[in-house]
């Protein structure tokens, strides 16, 4: 049995717990207003991005830009992992890194093996402890990202693409549903293609919509599926509309040179301010779980607590009338 | 009545949107693009200068870019620049104070890649000052 002192002190630990959980809650939920301001004002230019970008593969056709051709054989592939810096986020690093590795394992089984760049402290350490030494590594970004790793990331996936290094680029992260809610998502960043899209008239006008709206993007638990009929729908629809020739100044050539690197760059920078606005999101619930968690411990405490000192106030008035009693005999 | 609907962006913020648009004059690099409704869909890369947006009540919105590119598709314009800035909102005091603090920076700084993007920055005030000098008819610059 516990005593009145072990019992005291361990209120006292939770308390002080408490107060550390409910601070990380309060910062989380203070950062998380400026995180998603950023992914939100950022959007209107990834929305142009996608759909300029979506309208050119429609009409250009997969041979225009070795960005946009798929490898005939894929037997080597790129997996970004973007995960947070630090821990006490719930299930926020560990549902990305488990994700990437078992597509990483599906993609073996295939004979496919993969490279994988870990953006984030937490990615760094997990690879690291399975053995695999990542290709990039980015650390201190997810408090802050900035269009310099975006730069850096879209310049090396598509510089291996193009050379035949890799066959395809795969992105895994928690896409920020909403201020509270985090989804995990891979997405098949190279080669270019359409794969989800949304009627952009729509998608734009509601430019607060989830990036999900616009941003071709494939639920990991049907992967393949998804990239399947998404390709033949979009034979259908490529038979079924023809579609006037884009007019490029200066010219084709050019200007998809750029402008899909650019795309490549803003759709990294997207990603990685996403995922930011995520880790604030998730940490803030992991932190309301644990403070609402500790709320409950204290009360149980208390109430143990007053138990048994009652118990002790009990016995002590038995022994004195006991003792009394005795003396009366 | 023309429908056409205009948005101007940058990386991180939207500097302008109407949809109540006549024309819109995006400098291009082989030269100024006038784009109304039903043009046929158009990718086209930019030179640093004035997007000017002709609204149907006869304005004329002028915005300083620099970079990027204009697409168009129908009824819709799109300018997504690397910089955009609304020529109403140029201050010349600012852009001075701008400048000086660029102009030491890049004096003090090695060559590389910080010393380009502050010499970049340092372009886009310029081309933002030349914008504003002679809003309306400045195309490139």
């Amino acid at each position: 049995m516990a005593t009145l002192h072990d019992i005291n002190r361990r209120i006292n630990s939770v308390k002080s717990t408490k107060q550390i959980t409910r601070t990380m809650e309060m910062i989380s939920a203070a950062k998380i207003r400026r995180a998603r301001d950023r992914v939100e004002r950022t959007i209107p230019y990834t929305a142009g991005m996608a759909s300029t970008v979506t309208g050119i593969i429609d009409r250009v056709g997969a041979s225009a830009n070795p960005l946009l051709r798929v490898h005939d054989e894929v037997k080597h592939i790129l997996i970004v992992t973007v995960v947070s810096d630090r821990g006490l986020a719930g299930g926020f690093n560990g549902n990305v890194l488990r994700a990437a590795e078992r597509i990483m394992k599906e993609k073996a089984a295939d004979g496919i093996t993969a490279d994988v760049i870990a953006c984030g402290k937490k990615a760094i350490s997990f690879w690291k402890y399975r053995k695999i030494t990542p290709i990039m590594e980015f650390t201190d970004l997810s408090a802050d990202p900035t269009m310099g790793e975006a730069i850096q990331l879209g310049n090396y996936a598509m510089e291996k693409y193009v050379d035949g290094t890799y066959d395809e680029v795969i992105l895994v992260y928690n896409h920020a549903r909403n201020a509270g809610d985090q989804v995990l998502r891979a997405e098949y960043l190279l080669p270019v293609r359409r794969i989800v899209f949304v009627d952009t008239s729509k998608a734009i006008p509601n430019w607060l919509a989830p990036m999900s709206a616009f941003v071709s993007m494939v639920d990991l638990n049907n992967l393949q599926e998804t990239l399947a009929t998404g390709e033949s729908a979009e034979k259908e629809e490529a038979a079924a509309d023809p579609t006037p020739e884009v007019v490029f100044e200066p010219e084709q050539e050019s200007v998809l040179w750029t402008l899909l690197p650019a795309y490549m760059r803003t759709m990294f920078y997207a990603t990685l301010i996403d995922s930011a606005a995520g880790e604030q999101g998730a940490r803030r619930n992991a932190m309301k779980a644990a403070t609402d968690n500790a709320n409950e411990m204290q009360t149980n405490l208390t109430r143990l607590y007053n138990r048994v000192r009652q118990g002790a106030i009990t016995t002590e008035l038995n022994e004195i009338v006991g003792g009394a009693a005795a003396l009366e005999d | 009545m023309s429908k056409l609907t205009c948005d101007i962006v940058h990386l991180q913020d939207r500097v302008y949107r109407s949809e109540d648009v006549q024309m819109v004059v995006v400098p291009g690099q082989l030269g100024e693009t006038g784009i109304m409704e039903n043009h046929v869909p158009l990718v086209s890369k930019l030179k640093s200068g004035a997007v000017r947006v002709h609204l149907n009540d006869g304005t004329v919105k002028t915005i300083a870019t620099q970079g990027g590119y204009a697409t168009c598709s129908g009824t819709r314009v799109y300018v997504l620049a690397d910089r955009a800035c609304d020529v109403d909102d140029i201050d010349e005091n600012e852009l001075r104070e701008e400048e000086a603090v660029l102009q030491q920076r890049i004096a003090a700084e090695e060559e590389g890649i910080k010393k380009k993007v502050l010499e970049r920055k340092l372009r886009w005030v310029n081309i933002r000052r030349k914008v504003k000098d002679g809003a309306g008819n400045a195309a490139h610059i």
